[in-house]
């Protein structure tokens, strides 16, 4: 008896019920989620009981997903499958929680031969340690997107590619009093997130990966605030003198989370969002702006391509990339024996092919909700062009996607005791309450001593 | 104050009865919070990160040490602190201003004393995202803070930029006072009684002796709510500590680290980095200084004799 | 006159000050999303949408949501049985060891009051995990009975404690002449003492109601699946997770206060009276 288990059991012990009362065991595939569009999960998964016979029992789990999958897993409640996002993968390989999958993709040729259509940064994020324990849900990347009318009226045929330009260009928009369809002056051009949240903070990592900064040497050690020509500083700087300084970059960046909606209130001429919302902000359903031009047009039409994507802006004109993370279904460590091979059944409908060699389930996210997908081949797809150029530029999509990185340090185990340190250390520097220099070297003082901890 | 004296009602050999009818309320106390604390003081003696299942072992006072040694949980010590402080004191001052009001009499009384119940009635989840709404960038409350700033700027000739939320400032206060909020009707509830148990007599006799109405409050209202006082500043300082649910949906402990409260940081260390050893040890220190200080309020209770044991 | 005057100025700053935030989010939930972003305080074209969406029980709504909205009438009938159980508990086992202090004189008896409100001033992130692992060896969870169980252990140490006080201030004389009729302690309590008290216990009982309606933290460890999700649990799925409209959200803060605002206006004047009393006695 470890001690882990002695301490999880203890409790039991000591009122003397080592005895478990447990209730009796599911007889489908147990399967569990965060709350994202459960009805359509499940019509998914009637389609699969249809095709295969085989029965899932799933449920949605409520609030937050990572803490109450940590009770889950702590109190060892049966399960077979899982949602696993790449911010707690790492964490939960360490913890025991998850169980490979290379036996069963060397068993099973054609998922297999999936693996080499996926996008390397989501190849990596589903692998640890050499081994592969997920299969995509889905996945995306971060894109720079500017309102194309409101640049016009403000004198500019195109957005700037580097932040130097940007700050000219920003100013100048301000300048300009572009107005939001509500009729508001806009005040603030950018608005970023860089509010504090577990999942967050990922625009830190765009601007730094446009600019081709490398935050962390191959050992994971922290390279910044030394890293080549100072990027990471550079940048920082950047963010704090547009907030500070010139007044470009709106404070609210420090709080405001639903960078969505914010978008399509057609408050905002630049930003970063998820890819996948381009659809939405160009959306009339949800979008004034693209309303308030579509009717301005005297259009019918659903989508307006009122904002546009871009390259990420970055200090020198040539750099290009950005950021790009990954939802995976993985089998749990407590997949049981008897239902090991349909609950890999149910991961392969999922994450890869169905029974009639369709990648089904991702197509199909991609066509109601525009979710992002992990394979190559699907950026060729007929359905998937043609939705795309109703409200973006399938090239800029193929461009963009050939520069995307996960976070480099996501797969450390110390990554999650490194993610509530920077975030109020960034904010800090933002607020002006340091240099940019001291925040970043804070950070990387910190990551140094986690490493040490760690090892 | 009724001073009760029962001795002559039951003879002291009955001790058995009184035990036993506080047996199922200490059987379910005992079973479902006494133990967990036991569970969970056990672990906080330990080194137990989940990441590390292969490295739990019994180290003492360690955790203690290390936390006692870092600056996060100082800082977090003082934010609590400051958050705590100002919230009981707010609390007693509005309620008293409220129960003031109550205690006069006016045609609508009825209604304000329906309405004082609202706050109360909301539940801590749905409180957060009330106050998100309300001081989010679109909130009816971050306009109206954002426009008394223009009017302090203008009639000063200041020039203060209204960052809202995204200043610490703002941030911290605005916990403080969305918590302060909801804590105001219970502590209203037991000033207003205090209040009107006040015998009437000692006030006419003031007023015949000419004492201004302040006189009449500091000398008489006050010294007879001290005992009410404690009583909502046990509560509220407890409640302060634990501040959790509001700051969870309300800043997120952001802006920098301005509403790092201590409960925040317990929850980090528990479901951010998954060290129950640590988590367990900085719940026991909140514990011990609520406690600590629920102690003092009792002997200043049991000092003015204001509690029969 | 001015004086009378200056009270209702008085009156009205405090009406404002205790209705304002709620009122703001009662007329969000009557917009229609695009007039959230105006900074609006009234709905210029007010619509029922966002309430429509918690009782469309019709077919699968392609909103974003309408999935756990669906679920909204199941959720509050689970708070209802979770909250009346709790309410029960609270004040047979509040009013039994409450009596003892108030009444019985008996060692320890401070001893058992500090430990009534050292268990309050324990934080819920501390006993949450252990907690859990015990509902679990228990086979409790996803029960209504885990719920229960968890949340008349917070409220119980201030049901005791409100209780003890209200019932202090109870004359004496009328138990001793039930004692002389015969009476034991125990037939005194039911026959004689709790009818008298019925104010502090209708306060205490809607007191530990509302509490347990409107928890959280443990609601969500405890609960899996809509057979004991209370609606607080539910709530905030839309919150958290989905990017839900905050018109929305805001009508379901709405419906999730109704009932607890309800109850207190019906006992108000008895929650006042009860909660009041105990601290004055």
């Amino acid at each position: 008896m470890t001690r882990r288990t002695f301490l999880q059991s203890s409790t039991a012990a000591g009122l003397g019920l080592m005895a478990r009362c447990s209730p009796a065991p599911s007889p489908g595939v147990i399967f569990k989620g965060w709350v994202y569009e459960p009805d359509l999960v499940r019509e998914n998964l009637d389609y699969f009981e249809q095709q295969t016979g085989i029965t899932v029992d799933y449920n949605a789990v409520s609030g937050n997903y990572h803490d109450k999958m940590v009770a889950l897993h702590v109190g060892g409640a049966p399960m077979e499958c899982c949602y696993v996002r790449d911010d707690d993968f790492a964490e939960w390989v360490e913890a025991g929680w998850l169980r490979p999958c290379d036996d069963l993709l060397a068993a099973d040729p054609e998922t297999s031969a999936t693996t080499s259509d996926l996008f390397s940064y989501n190849l990596s994020s589903m692998t640890y340690g050499g081994e592969r324990y997920g299969l995509p849900y889905y996945t995306d990347f971060n894109i720079w997107i500017y309102n194309e009318p409101m640049l016009e009226a403000a004198g500019f045929d195109a957005p700037a590619r580097t932040l130097d330009e940007l700050t000219e260009q920003a100013i100048k928009v301000r300048e300009a009093r572009v107005r939001t369809p509500a009729g508001d002056v806009i005040e603030y051009p950018i608005m970023l997130n860089f509010r504090q949240s577990v999942l967050g903070f990922l625009d830190w990592w765009t601007l730094n990966y446009a600019s081709e900064a490398t935050l962390f040497d191959d050992d994971l050690n922290p390279t910044f605030p030394d890293d080549e020509d100072r990027r990471a500083e550079t940048i920082l700087q950047w963010l704090t003198d547009g907030i500070q300084r010139h007044r470009i970059i709106s404070p609210s960046s420090l709080t405001a989370g639903q960078m969505r909606d914010h978008v399509a209130s057609g408050r905002q001429v630049y930003g970063i969002l998820n890819k996948y919302d381009l659809e939405y902000v160009n959306n009339r359903r949800n979008s004034a702006a693209a309303d308030d031009e579509l009717k301005r047009r005297g259009s019918d039409a659903q989508h307006a391509k009122v904002y546009r994507m871009a390259p990420v802006p970055s200090i020198s004109a040539e750099q290009n990339g950005t950021l790009g993370w990954t939802r995976m279904y993985c089998l749990t460590s407590r997949c049981r024996e008897d239902r090991m091979q349909d609950a890999w059944e149910l991961m392969k409908f999922l994450g890869a092919k169905d029974a009639a060699g369709e990648y089904y389930t991702a197509r199909r996210w991609f066509r109601l909700r525009g979710l992002g997908f992990a394979y190559r081949s699907l950026l060729d797809d007929p359905v998937v062009i043609d939705q795309t150029e109703q409200w973006g530029e399938i090239e800029k999509v193929r461009e963009q996607a050939r520069y995307v990185r996960p976070r480099e340090n996501i797969k450390a185990p110390w990554f999650p005791d490194f993610k509530i340190y920077y975030q109020p250390e960034i904010q800090k520097v933002l607020l002006g309450q340091q240099s940019a220099r001291d925040g970043l070297g804070k950070i990387a003082q910190r990551c140094r001593q986690l490493i040490a901890d760690w090892s | 104050m009724t001073v009760l004296n029962p001795s002559h009602l039951m003879s002291r050999t009955r001790d058995a009865l009184p035990l036993l009818l506080n047996l199922p309320a200490v059987i379910l106390l005992l079973a479902f919070i006494a133990y967990p604390i036991g569970i969970s003081f056990w672990m906080s003696l330990h080194r137990y990160n989940l990441r590390r299942p292969d490295q739990v072992y019994f180290h003492g006072l360690d955790n203690y040490a290390t936390i006692l040694a870092s600056s996060e949980f100082w800082n977090a010590l003082w934010i609590s602190l400051y958050f705590t402080f100002m919230a009981v004191l707010l609390v007693i001052v509005i309620a008293m201003a409220i129960a003031l009001l109550l205690h006069e009499s006016f045609r609508g009384r009825g209604v304000v004393r329906a309405l004082l119940l609202i706050p109360w009635a909301i539940p801590g989840v749905v409180n957060g995202l009330m106050w998100v709404g309300l001081l989010g960038d679109y909130g009816a409350f971050n306009a109206m803070l954002a426009d008394s700033v223009a009017v302090v700027n203008y009639l000063f000739g200041l020039d203060i930029v209204y960052t809202g939320m995204a200043s610490p400032f703002v941030a911290l206060n605005a916990a403080i006072g969305a918590h302060v909020w909801r804590s105001v009707p219970f502590a209203c509830i037991i000033f207003l009684a205090a209040i009107q148990a006040i015998p009437t007599e000692q006030y006419r006799a003031a007023r015949v002796d000419g004492a201004t109405s302040w006189n009449r409050f500091r000398f008489i209202t006050l010294p007879w709510l001290y005992h009410a006082v404690l009583v909502v500043a046990i509560f509220e300082t407890m409640n302060g500590f634990r501040a959790f649910d509001l700051i969870y949906a309300l800043t997120g402990g952001g802006p920098g680290d301005a509403t790092h409260v201590i409960a925040w940081q317990t929850y980090k260390e528990a479901f951010a980095r998954l060290d129950f050893g640590g988590a367990n040890a900085y719940s026991y220190l909140i514990t011990v200084i609520t406690m600590t200080l629920a102690v003092i309020y009792i002997r200043l209770l049991y000092r003015r004799g204001l509690v029969q044991g | 006159m001015w004086r009378r005057a200056s009270l209702y100025i008085y009156a009205l700053v405090a009406v404002v000050y205790l209705t304002l935030p709620f009122a703001w989010v009662t007329a969000v939930s009557f917009m229609p999303e695009r007039e959230v972003t105006q900074q609006r305080w009234w709905p210029e074209e007010p619509t029922m949408g966002n309430y429509n969406l918690y009782f469309q029980v019709d077919g699968r709504s392609a909103d974003v949501g309408a999935a756990i909205a669906r679920q909204f009438p199941r959720a509050i009938v689970n708070s209802l049985i979770i909250g009346t159980a709790v309410m029960l508990l609270n004040l047979t086992c509040g009013s039994l060891a409450a009596y003892a202090l108030a009444r019985l004189p008996f060692r320890g008896n401070l001893l058992l009051l500090l430990f009534y409100l050292g268990s309050r001033s324990v934080p819920g992130v501390a006993i949450m995990i252990p907690m859990y692992l015990l509902m679990r060896s228990y086979g409790l969870l996803d029960t209504h009975l885990s719920v229960i169980l968890s949340h008349t252990t917070f409220t119980l140490p201030f049901t005791i404690w409100i209780l003890k006080g209200y019932f202090q201030t109870v004359p004496l004389d009328l138990e001793r002449a039930a004692r002389v009729d015969g009476c034991t302690p125990l037939g005194a309590l039911v026959r004689v003492f709790l009818p008298v008290t019925t104010p502090g216990l209708v306060a205490v009982g809607i007191f530990a109601f509302i509490a347990s309606w409107g928890e959280f933290l443990f609601a969500l460890l405890f609960t899996t699946t809509i057979a004991s999700r209370p609606v607080t649990v539910l709530a905030s799925d839309f919150a958290q997770e989905l990017q839900v409209p905050f018109t929305v959200i805001a009508a379901g803060g709405v419906l999730v206060i109704l009932l607890p605002l309800v109850l207190s206006f019906l006992f108000q004047r008895l929650i006042i009276q009860g909660i009041g009393g105990s601290v004055t006695g």
